[in-house]
């Protein structure tokens, strides 16, 4: 299993989609930094470009904590899992679409252990990136606009219902909460995406309808009208990570919806292990 | 086979553990659903009229108190 393992690390090293995906969040912080200094220099008639926070009615607000909360929260519906499900829609189809899943399931190893193996080096990729982009956004946001409490108000965000305001030391920490409970919402995509890639032999295929089905449910499950849906969505059920940048963490409703994901994860899995299992490979 | 049992086993746990940090429903939380419960709502208008009449609308010399 180790070996499996090292060997998918290696894969997932060498290919040019995963240095991509670093290099397309990168850009997206510089686009988010870009944004807000023209929303600054707009609102003060360019005389506070600089500084950001007198951009706003309350000095203290906006800070590099408010930045990264902003960046993270925009980028983790529709940006991250377009790469969690790009990692790992090509992971089996890939390999067909290359003609190499043949001779690997010529190797004395279980097909299982191989879906196993694969899932692991994409969820380390899922960490990795949610990791990085974390971290990215923290320091642009200490260098370009410094330090400060995160402070929340009810608005876009849809965070809170009322102000709130989380310490800096203990805001930090909630990044590092968010580095885990993100992580392991976007497994659930990696686990669709998986499926996707063991069901259609090609990479693009698996790719689109993961993406499909998330933006699907996602959109349907924003509209009033089918707020008697929600429930039923997994989208709706990924949605718990951001719990951890309330003031008071809902600490129950987190563990619940942590769980709901971990079953849609492990069953997707489950699934694709058999269906692994069972498929015959003409690739 | 043990990578299904191992994923099999963590599913039932993610289940049991989704039904145990389950918050409660709101009819859960009455401990007799079918009593009726008859309580005061105490509201700016009705201090010094504390019954339990049903009518709890505010009296027509309250008036200048609450516009």
């Amino acid at each position: 299993m180790f070996t499996l393992l090292k060997l998918e690390l290696e894969k997932l090293l060498r290919a040019r989609s995963f240095y991509l995906s670093f290099i397309v969040l990168i850009g997206f912080v510089a686009l988010m930094l870009w944004g807000f200094y023209t929303y600054a220099a707009r609102k003060t008639g360019g005389q506070a470009v600089q500084q950001f926070e007198y951009t706003y009615e309350s000095k203290q607000y906006f800070n590099g904590l408010t930045f990264a909360l902003y960046s993270l929260l925009f980028s983790f519906t529709l940006l991250l899992p377009i790469f969690v499900s790009m990692s790992a829609g090509s992971q089996i189809a890939g390999e067909a679409r290359t003609g190499t899943l043949r001779m690997i399931c010529t190797r004395p190893i279980s097909r299982a252990s191989l879906i196993l193996s694969k899932f692991l080096v994409t969820a380390f990729h899922a960490g990795l990136l949610l990791t990085f982009f974390i971290g990215l956004n923290l320091v642009i946001g200490l260098i370009f606009v410094g330090w400060g409490n995160l402070e929340l108000y009810p608005g876009p965000l849809n965070l809170v219902d009322e102000p709130g305001k989380i310490m800096r030391n203990d805001a930090l920490m909630r990044f590092g909460y968010a580095v885990l409970s993100g992580t392991w919402s976007l497994l659930v995509i990696a686990a669709l995406a998986l499926l996707c890639s063991v069901i259609f032999d090609s990479p693009i295929q698996a790719v689109v309808i993961t993406i499909a089905a998330y933006l699907s449910l996602y959109i349907v499950g924003r509209v009033e009208f089918f707020e008697h849906l929600r429930p039923y969505f997994f989208t709706t059920d990924m949605d718990f990570w951001r719990d951890v940048f309330k003031p008071n963490i809902p600490w129950q409703s987190l563990w619940h919806y942590a769980c709901i994901c971990g079953a849609y994860t492990t069953g997707l899995l489950l699934t694709t292990v058999i269906i692994f299992e069972r498929k015959d490979i003409v690739t | 086979m043990w990578v299904k049992v191992v994923l099999l086993l963590l599913f039932c746990l993610m289940i049991v553990g989704a039904v145990h940090f389950a918050q409660p429903h709101e009819s859960e939380e009455v401990s007799s659903p079918g009593k009726v419960v008859v309580s005061l709502r105490l509201l700016t208008w009705n201090i010094g009229y504390a019954e339990l009449e049903s009518d709890t609308r505010a009296h027509d010399k309250d008036l200048p108190a609450i516009s």
